[in-house]
């Protein structure tokens, strides 16, 4: 299968030029956009995500390399032009005055109507479209003021979209919704992307979202070289680990997460199924208790009419517990007692 | 409920309604306030015109009274004339520097733009009167223009200024800034009127009150084109002002050039607030409440429909101001500004209680 490259990045260097030489941020980097494709930029902070994004937009030089739009360089296209072929949605809050959410979607179309900003038939056609693409007809005819922070969001996604660009770039776009708003968010990409052809660069903090809903991954770790893959490959060939390893934390490729604790005291075999035994694990493994099928503690989950109990063998006494709190007290309580009993 | 026939694949196209902009009927309202207004002006004062003999010496037809035609064609209109594209011209600029700034409490007086054009025309009066005021008189013309030249450019530097520290302060910071600017230009006028004549002196007092009747036939021809000039510029930059709206990344990332936007809309902000500032002198207030006052009755941000509908108020206020100021008082002298501020503070206040943006820290 041959695919449609949109924005093709080369041995580019990112960074400020400055009197006492260029401030690098990031270096020889190397990557590409394809038609219809849902990408997600994911790094650590100070990565140069942000310096990245603003180069890919045309808004910021690149210190070296080139950056293409359909074969063209971003950078000598004239900005009448480019708003055409990119749109951007930002992190930042839009205090738009009193202008309607309808209004601020139909700025989307500035780079389409006259000196007179004049909305022609066909613009109203595509300012519905965007607006119904993004579930936002309820909002429509509100000022964007009385909207709430997600609701806001969307419809700057909607505006993009209806500027009409073969490639849309959302920075952190999702930064300060809460979890359902961004899924909601991630849906309404995947869906633009997917249905309408839209190539679409986002950069998040967010792993997860990033994992389940990106068709490719760019991976950009601290003074480090752009991995470029699909999720899972990145997962699987350790990038993800060695991405976020200087951050002092672990990512998990078993369950695709980031583990909160790093170091296992003691360790337990686990004897069980389901989302029971997924969960049990994960709330073991956050109290530092690693899941190990050679241990002599034994963790059992049993299933009664529909109620769940975990019961705890030990060499000589059996624990049951009914909830995985207790569990937890049950383990640490005897934990205490063994300290107790050793010394 | 009406039933709608709408396509089974996008049943919600059909619900999205647009914004209405129902409130367009405000505009005929207006003019017929405004000339309502004109007529008043016209008409009441020391000597009370009825509206046959305002018609006919408008008309040039012959009248009983010749007082009447002198009163009118040399007092009444020259000032109502100028009230009108005084009102007109501040509120225009206020609504350009409150989307530029992005700051709901910017206007020419508040950012020190009025300020820095009486600066600059107390220069150039103490300049007059050191280099021999003789020489400048002959040419009342030449007078009239180094006047209003010097006024754009203490508004110019003045605003060079404000550009360059809005980067870096908020929104409230800047407003004290222009105000202390405000002060500053005060004491320095104070120092550079001791250089000058006594008469000349006389003049810049009476000058530095703010009022419309200051303004003569013989102003006109500089006032005028300037003014138009400022009004069109500003008009013909609406589009640009509306994604200005969304702040200058978005408005980049539309295609406009953010640069040459603020370069045009701060220069017709000049053209407008200078020459004004030069006849009629410091004017408080209008240029900023008379935006806040077209967003409420039009209820909306748009500025192709904020330019006119400013320009209208403007001038319709800035009239009932000048008029409030000539009814026939009889204890003492009103001054415009003092009526400027009976109706702005309030307006002030409200916007302040108002706006969320301007209460939290966070700016």
């Amino acid at each position: 299968m041959i695919l449609d490259t949109v924005i093709k990045i080369e041995q580019v260097s990112t960074g400020y030029p400055s009197r006492s030489g260029n401030q690098t941020v990031t270096s020889d980097l190397n990557a590409s956009l394809n038609k219809g494709e849902l990408v997600c930029l994911l790094g650590p902070n100070g990565a140069g995500k942000s310096t990245l994004m603003r180069t890919i937009s045309g808004e910021q030089k690149p210190l070296e390399g080139k950056v293409y739009l359909e074969g063209k360089d971003i950078h000598a296209i004239p900005p009448k032009d480019l708003a055409k072929k990119l749109s951007l949605v930002l992190t930042e809050r839009v205090h738009a005055g009193m202008l309607s959410a309808y209004e601020v979607v139909a700025l989307g179309r500035f780079p389409y109507t006259s000196w007179s900003g004049r909305l022609q038939q066909e613009d109203h056609r595509i300012i519905r479209e965007a607006i119904y693409l993004a579930g936002a007809e309820e909002l429509a005819h509100k000022t964007l003021s009385e909207l709430s922070d997600g609701e806001r969001q969307k419809i700057m996604v909607a505006r993009a979209f209806a500027q009409e660009p073969e490639v849309m770039i959302l920075d952190e776009v999702t930064a300060f919704l809460d979890l359902p708003r961004r899924v909601e968010i991630m849906r309404l990409l995947r869906k633009m992307a997917q249905d309408s052809a839209k190539t679409i660069l986002l950069s998040t903090h967010d792993m997860d979202l990033a994992l389940r809903g990106a068709d490719r991954i760019w991976l950009l770790p601290k003074g480090g070289q752009l991995h470029t893959g699909a999720p899972e490959d990145l997962v699987l060939d350790g990038s993800f680990e060695q991405a976020f390893e200087s951050e002092g934390i672990r990512f998990d490729q078993q369950s695709g997460s980031f583990k909160i604790s790093s170091t296992f005291e003691t360790s337990v075999s686990l004897d069980g199924s389901g989302s029971q035994a997924l969960w049990t694990r994960r709330a073991l493994e956050r109290n530092g208790i690693n899941v190990d099928e050679g241990a002599e503690k034994r963790i059992e989950i049993r299933e009664s009419q529909g109620h769940h109990s975990w019961i705890i063998n030990e060499k000589d006494h059996q624990l049951v517990a009914s909830s995985i709190h207790e569990l937890i007290t049950l383990l640490n309580s005897n934990k205490e007692q063994n300290h107790y009993s050793n010394t | 409920m009406e039933q709608t026939i709408s396509t089974p694949i996008k049943p919600g196209l059909a619900n999205i309604k647009l914004p209405s902009h129902n409130r367009l009927f405000w505009f005929p309202v207006l003019v017929v306030c405004a000339v309502v207004v004109f007529l008043l002006e016209l008409g009441i004062g020391a000597v009370t015109i009825p509206v046959e003999g305002i018609i006919s010496v408008l008309l040039g037809q012959e009248i009983a009274d010749t007082t009447w035609r002198t009163i009118i064609v040399e007092l009444r209109l020259p000032r109502t004339l100028a009230a009108m594209i005084g009102g007109a011209a501040l509120g225009v600029a206020g609504l350009q520097l409150q989307t530029l700034f992005k700051n709901p409490l910017a206007g020419p007086w508040a950012l020190g733009l009025t300020a820095g054009a009486q600066l600059g025309v107390a220069l150039v009066v103490t300049t007059a009167a050191v280099i021999g005021s003789s020489i400048l008189e002959k040419f009342a013309f030449m007078s009239n223009l180094s006047i209003v030249a010097g006024a754009m450019i203490g508004c110019f530097v003045v605003l060079l200024v404000m550009v360059s520290i809005s980067k870096y302060v908020s929104t409230i910071t800047l407003l004290i800034f222009g105000l202390m600017l405000g002060f500053l230009a005060q004491g320095l006028i104070s120092v550079i009127l001791h250089f000058t004549n006594e008469s000349q002196g006389k003049i810049y007092g009476g000058w530095n009150d703010g009022s419309f009747a200051g303004v003569y036939w013989e102003h006109f021809p500089v006032l005028f084109p300037l003014v138009i000039v400022g009004l069109i510029g500003g008009w013909l930059m609406s589009k640009s002002l509306n994604a200005f709206l969304l702040g200058e990344n978005y408005a980049r990332s539309l295609g406009l050039s953010v640069k040459r936007t603020r370069l045009i809309t701060l220069g017709c902000a000049v053209l407008l607030a200078g020459p004004v500032t030069a006849y009629c002198g410091p004017i408080l207030f209008l240029g900023l409440i008379i935006p806040h006052l077209a967003r409420g009755v039009f209820n909306t941000s748009d500025h192709r429909i904020l330019i006119p509908a400013v320009m209208l108020l403007g001038a319709t206020v800035a009239q009932a101001a000048d008029l409030f100021v000539h009814l026939p008082w009889e204890k003492h002298f009103l001054h415009l500004n003092a009526v400027n501020a009976l109706i702005g503070a309030p307006v002030v206040m409200w916007v302040i209680l108002k706006n969320r943006k301007m209460r939290g820290f966070e700016m």
